[in-house]
C-alpha cells in the first residue's frame, strides 16, 4: 500500500515549511552567543535598528520574564543574565530581506564579562566547578527529580542487592564506554512563519513533530492563551526527535507581533548543528557479575550524560537510559544511578531512542565481552539472559508481548550464525535492544460525508514514516471501506483534536487505537441510522464494501454513502464518530526507583541485528558488508512502511558508529556542516535485510506497536562485536574511526586470522 | 549591485529575468520564481536536495550562479510530470516506498533521472555512485535503490 503523500512528495507539490510565503512578510535571523558561560552586562541595539529595511529587533527584556523547558524550567527564550553556550540565542531581528537582517545582527553590540566556564561533564560534576545554574534547586519540574550542584538531574534504578551479586559472581566485569553527540539531520531545516492579526490571534506554520506541544510551550512562554495560538504543521521534511520542542516559532511570534507583518525564520544548516539540539555525548561504566554459566547475577552502572548549557529534554533521556542500561535481560541484582549534567556546551535535546542508544551500545559490548572470557557464544549468552512475557522490567513493570528471543533467533538464522567466516578479517557480531512506546493523549475524529467518503481528523503528524497511511488503513478496515475513499488530515490545532506528537513510537499505538475507536464509533452510528432503512436490528448488520446489510444477506444492502446522506438531510445527523486513547501508565515497583521521569509504559518493543565486516588492518577502515534485523512490533500494518522505517534507522546507526560526530572545541563545533559532519551516503550503507517478527500485541490496534525507535540502536555494538570477532580488538569509544582501529594494535596473530 | 539579465529555459518554458549577479540557481527557482520543490538542506552542494537538470545534466543549484544559466535549459522537478503523467522514476519511488518525508526526493529523482538518460542500464553499482552526492536520512537508501533498478527498461 504506497503512502497517502506519495504523489505530491515525487513531484514537488508538497509545501514544507521552508517553502511558506505571506505577502508583504519580512525575514529573520538570530544572533548567539561567542562565549560559552558568560555574564550579559549589556546589548546595545541602537545601530541595528537605524539600518535600512530593519523592522525590529527584540531582546530579552521585550520578552515575557519566563523560563521554559520541557522538564526543567531553566531556559529563558532569548539570554537575559548570561549565556550558557556558543550558540544561545541572545537577539532576534526582522528585515525586508535575509541579507539586511544578517547585516543587522553584526551591528548589535554585546558586552559580556566572561565566566569560568565547564566542558566535561565528569569535572562539571564536582564541587569545585563553576556553576552553570545557579538557580537549578528553585526551578519548576514536571515530576520529582533530584538534582543539585551541575546535576539537573540524577535518575535512580534499585532492586536486589548488588553488592551481594557481585559476591557470588563467578566473575566481575568493569568496563567504560563512551559515546559522541549526533545530530538529527533531518535535510530540512528548521523553518516557522508568523502572522498575528489585530486582535492578537497568531497563526504559525512550522515543521514539527509535535504541534500541540508548539501551542503550549508558545502560550507559556509568550502568555497567549491557548485559543489564541493556531499551529498549522506543513509537511515535515524529517525530524527524528528533533522537531518536538519549540525552536524558531516564539521568535517569528515575537517579531511578527512587534512589526504587525508575518515574519519567517529559516536556519541555515550550520545554525541547525549550533542552536538546535543534538543527542547526548554519554559516558556508561557497567559492572557485571556472572555466573559461570553465564547467567548475568549482578549489574551496576554509572551514566553520565552530557547535557549543555541547558536541561531541554535531558532527564528524560537519562531516565530512559536508566530503564535500559541493563539491557534485556533478567537481572535480579542492579542499581543503576544516571546523571544528567550541565555543561557549557550547545544544548542536547531527543533523539531516536534518547539514552538508549549510548547504553545500548556500552551494555551490549560487555555482552560480547563477557561472551568471550567465558567461551560462550555470544547468541547463547543473550538467549540465557532474554526477558520473557511476564519477567520485571528494571523498574519492576511487568512484561508482556516480548519478542526479545524470537528477533534474536531470527537475526541469528538469516545471517548464518554459527558457521564461522573463512575469509580473513571478516566477522559477524550480533545486538538486541529493548525499548517501548510512549503513552500518552491521543484524539481522532472520523466524518463520514455525505456521498460516503471519509475524513480523518487527526492531530498527530506525519513526519515521513508513514503515520497518515496506516491510520487511514485502520479507518479503512474498521468502516469496511476502500482505502482510497479515506482523506487524513493536515494537523491544525485549532481544527484537530489534540495529540501528544509524534514521538517516542507512540502514534501507531495511541493514535491508532483513537482512531480505531473514531471509526468503530461512525460503525455503529451508520448501523443504527440504517437499521430503520432496512427494518433490522443494528447488531444484525455489518459493512462490507460500503455497503451496510444484514449479515450473510450482502446482496440486500443499502450505500453508506445513501444512509449518510440520509443523515445529514433527513433523519439522525450527520455521522461523526469520536475516539480518544488515553494509556494510563501501568505499575512499576516505586520504592526502587528515584527521580525517574518515566519509569513505565504502555508496552515494550524489541529487536535484534547481525552485522558482518571486513576490516583492513593496514589502514583501519572498516566495510560493512551486510546487516541482518529482526524486528518485533507487532502486527505490521504496512509491512513496506514498517520496512522502510528499520532500513532509515539502521542507516542512522550505521552513521553513529562508523562517521558522526559533532566536534566541539571549548564550547565551539568546529564541523557543523555537512563536508566535515558525515552522515551515510548511498555507498556507506550495506544491504539492509529487514524481518519483521513477534505476535500481535494485545491492546495494540490490530495488534501493531511501534517501531521507529530500536532499529538505530542495534548497529554500534553489532558493528563493534563484528570488528572483535574480525579482527580481536575492542571498541568502546564511538565512533568506530580508521585511527582507532588501527591504532588499537591489531596483533599479528589477529592479522593473520 | 546592479541586476543583470538572464534569458534561460525553465521547464520548457522560456523566462527573460534580470538577477542580481550573487543570486544562486537555487535561490532563483525558489524565492524568486517560487518552484518551491527543488529543496536546500545545506547550501554547500554536500546534500543534493536542491538538484535539478541543467542542460539534461544532474547540477546542484545552490553551488551555481543564476547567471551561470544563461542560454541553458533547466528542469525542475515540477517539470518531470508537466505534461501530465508522472515519470516513471517518480512512480516506482510511489511504489517501492523510496520516499519518506519527501525532503530529498525531488533531488534524488532528478539525479536518478540524469544517470538513466545517460545510462539505461546502470548497474546496482553504477546508480550507487551516480547518487552518492543525494543524502537521504529516512529510508536507509535500500528502497531508492529498488526503485531506480526497477526503471530500467
Amino acid at each position: 500500500m504506497p503512502r497517502v503523500d506519495g504523489l505530491d512528495k515525487a513531484t514537488g507539490r508538497a509545501v514544507y515549511s521552508p517553502d511558506m510565503e505571506l505577502p508583504h512578510m519580512l525575514h529573520g535571523k538570530i544572533l548567539t552567543s561567542t562565549y560559552p558561560h558568560a555574564r550579559i552586562l549589556n546589548i546595545d541595539v541602537s545601530k541595528a535598528e537605524r539600518l535600512t529595511g530593519v523592522k525590529a529587533v527584540i531582546t530579552a527584556r521585550d520578552t515575557p520574564d519566563v523560563a521554559w523547558g520541557f522538564m526543567i524550567k531553566d531556559q529563558p527564550l532569548l539570554a537575559r543574565d548570561k549565556v550558557r553556550y556558543i550558540g544561545e540565542p541572545l537577539a532576534v531581528v526582522a528585515a525586508s530581506g535575509k541579507d539586511v537582517a544578517e547585516e543587522a545582527l553584526d551591528l548589535i553590540e554585546v558586552e559580556y564579562e566572561e565566566l569560568k566556564a565547564t566542558f566535561d561533564p565528569e569535572e562539571a560534576m564536582k564541587p569545585d566547578a563553576p556553576l552553570i545554574h545557579e538557580g537549578l534547586e528553585a526551578y519548576t519540574t514536571f515530576w520529582p527529580s533530584i538534582r543539585y550542584g551541575n546535576v539537573c538531574s540524577h535518575v535512580k534504578i534499585s532492586r536486589g542487592d548488588v553488592e551481594k551479586g557481585f559476591k557470588e559472581a563467578f566473575r566481575i566485569f568493569e568496563d567504560r564506554f563512551t559515546t559522541q553527540m549526533q545530530h538529527q539531520c533531518y535535510l530540512e531545516t528548521h523553518a516557522s512563519l508568523a502572522t498575528v492579526d489585530l486582535g492578537g490571534k497568531v497563526t504559525v506554520w512550522t515543521s514539527s513533530q509535535a504541534p500541540f506541544s508548539i501551542r503550549s510551550e508558545l502560550a507559556e512562554t509568550l502568555r497567549i492563551p491557548l485559543n489564541k495560538i493556531r499551529v498549522i504543521a506543513t509537511q515535515t521534511g524529517g525530524g527524528f526527535g528533533g522537531k518536538t520542542d519549540i525552536s524558531v516559532e516564539p521568535y517569528c511570534v515575537l517579531l511578527a507581533q512587534k512589526t504587525n507583518r508575518p515574519v519567517k525564520i529559516t536556519l541555515s544548516r550550520k545554525e541547525e548543528f549550533t542552536i538546535s539540539g543534538p543527542r547526548h555525548a554519554s559516558i556508561i561504566e557497567l559492572k557485571t557479575g556472572v555466573k559461570r554459566d553465564g547467567t548475568i547475577i549482578s549489574r551496576q552502572a554509572k551514566l553520565i550524560y552530557d547535557t549543555g548549557g541547558y536541561a531541554g529534554p535531558g532527564p528524560g533521556v537519562a531516565s530512559l537510559g536508566s530503564t535500559y542500561a541493563v539491557g534485556p535481560y533478567r537481572i535480579p541484582n542492579i542499581k543503576v544511578d544516571a546523571y544528567c549534567v550541565y555543561t557549557n556546551k550547545t544544548n542536547c535535546g531527543w533523539m531516536r531512542c534518547p539514552g538508549v542508544v549510548q547504553t545500548n551500545f556500552a551494555s551490549e559490548s560487555q555482552m560480547d565481552i563477557i561472551a568471550k572470557d567465558l567461551g560462550k557464544d555470544p547468541l547463547d549468552l543473550r538467549l540465557r539472559n532474554a526477558v520473557e512475557d511476564g519477567d520485571l522490567s528494571p523498574t519492576g513493570q511487568v512484561l508482556h508481548n516480548v519478542g526479545l528471543k524470537a528477533s534474536l533467533q531470527k537475526a541469528a538464522q538469516q545471517s548464518g550464525w554459527g558457521k564461522k567466516t573463512k575469509e580473513k578479517n571478516r566477522g559477524k557480531g550480533i545486538s538486541c535492544v529493548q525499548y517501548e512506546s510512549l503513552g500518552m493523549a491521543s484524539s481522532a475524529l472520523v466524518k463520514v460525508n455525505e456521498d460516503g467518503t471519509i475524513n480523518l481528523v487527526i492531530g498527530a503528524v506525519d513526519i515521513g514514516q508513514g503515520s497518515s497511511t496506516i491510520l487511514a488503513q485502520m479507518v479503512a478496515e474498521e468502516l469496511g471501506v476502500p482505502f482510497e475513499e479515506i482523506s487524513v488530515s493536515t494537523v491544525d490545532t485549532e481544527i484537530t483534536p489534540f495529540d501528544t506528537g509524534t514521538i517516542g513510537d507512540r502514534v501507531t499505538y495511541n493514535m491508532g487505537n483513537a482512531v480505531r475507536m473514531a471509526a468503530a464509533d461512525c460503525r455503529q452510528q451508520l448501523l443504527y441510522l440504517a437499521s430503520s432503512m432496512l427494518e433490522a436490528n443494528p447488531a444484525d448488520l455489518k459493512i462490507s464494501d460500503k455497503l451496510i446489510h444484514a449479515k450473510g444477506v450482502p446482496e440486500k444492502g443499502v450505500p453508506i454513502s445513501e444512509v449518510s446522506m440520509a443523515g445529514h438531510y433527513f433523519k439522525g445527523g450527520p455521522i461523526t464518530g469520536r475516539g480518544v486513547f488515553f494509556a494510563e501508565p501501568p505499575a512499576y515497583d516505586q520504592k526502587g526507583v528515584e527521580g525517574h521521569a518515566f519509569p513505565s509504559a504502555p508496552i515494550h518493543t524489541f529487536a535484534a541485528q547481525v552485522a558482518e565486516v571486513e576490516v583492513n588492518p593496514k589502514n583501519g577502515k572498516v566495510r560493512i558488508l551486510r546487516i541482518i534485523s529482526a524486528h518485533d512490533l507487532g502486527f505490521a500494518i504496512n509491512p513496506m512502511l514498517a520496512e522502510g522505517q528499520i532500513e532509515g534507522a539502521v542507516a542512522m546507526g550505521i552513521g553513529y558508529a562508523m562517521t558522526e560526530r559533532l566536534v566541539e572545541d571549548k564550547g565551539n563545533i568546529v564541523n557543523p556542516n555537512f563536508s566535515d559532519y558525515k552522515i551515510p551516503n548511498i555507498l556507506d550503507v550495506p544491504k539492509i535485510e529487514v524481518f519483521l517478527v513477534g505476535e500481535k500485541a494485545k491492546d495494540g490496534p490490530f495488534g501493531a506497536k511501534g517501531l521507529g525507535n530500536p532499529g538505530v540502536a542495534l548497529p554500534a555494538p553489532a558493528i563493534a562485536n563484528a570488528i572483535e570477532d574480525a579482527v580481536g580488538i575492542r571498541i568502546k569509544d564511538l565512533p568506530i574511526t580508521p585511527e582507532k582501529v588501527f591504532f588499537a594494535k591489531i596483533s599479528p596473530d589477529e592479522r593473520g586470522r | 549591485m546592479s541586476k543583470k539579465s538572464l534569458q534561460l529555459t525553465i521547464n520548457g518554458e522560456p523566462y527573460e529575468l534580470t538577477v542580481e549577479p550573487r543570486t544562486t540557481l537555487a535561490e532563483l527557482l525558489r524565492e524568486e520564481l517560487h518552484l518551491t520543490g527543488t529543496k536546500e538542506g545545506c547550501g554547500i552542494g554536500m546534500c543534493g536536495a536542491c538538484t535539478v537538470l541543467l542542460d539534461g545534466k544532474a547540477i546542484k543549484s545552490c553551488l551555481v550562479l543564476a547567471l551561470k544559466a544563461n542560454g541553458k535549459e533547466i528542469t525542475t522537478i515540477e517539470g518531470l510530470a508537466a505534461k501530465g503523467d508522472i515519470h516513471p522514476l517518480q512512480k516506482a519511488f510511489i511504489d517501492h516506498g523510496a520516499i519518506q518525508c519527501g525532503y530529498c526526493t525531488p533531488g534524488m529523482i532528478l539525479s536518478a533521472k540524469a544517470l538513466l538518460d545517460e545510462n539505461p542500464h546502470p548497474t546496482e553499482e553504477e546508480v550507487r555512485m551516480a547518487m552518492a552526492g543525494n543524502l537521504c536520512r529516512c529510508t536507509g537508501y535500500v528502497k531508492i535503490l529498488e526503485a531506480i533498478l526497477s526503471v530500467r527498461p
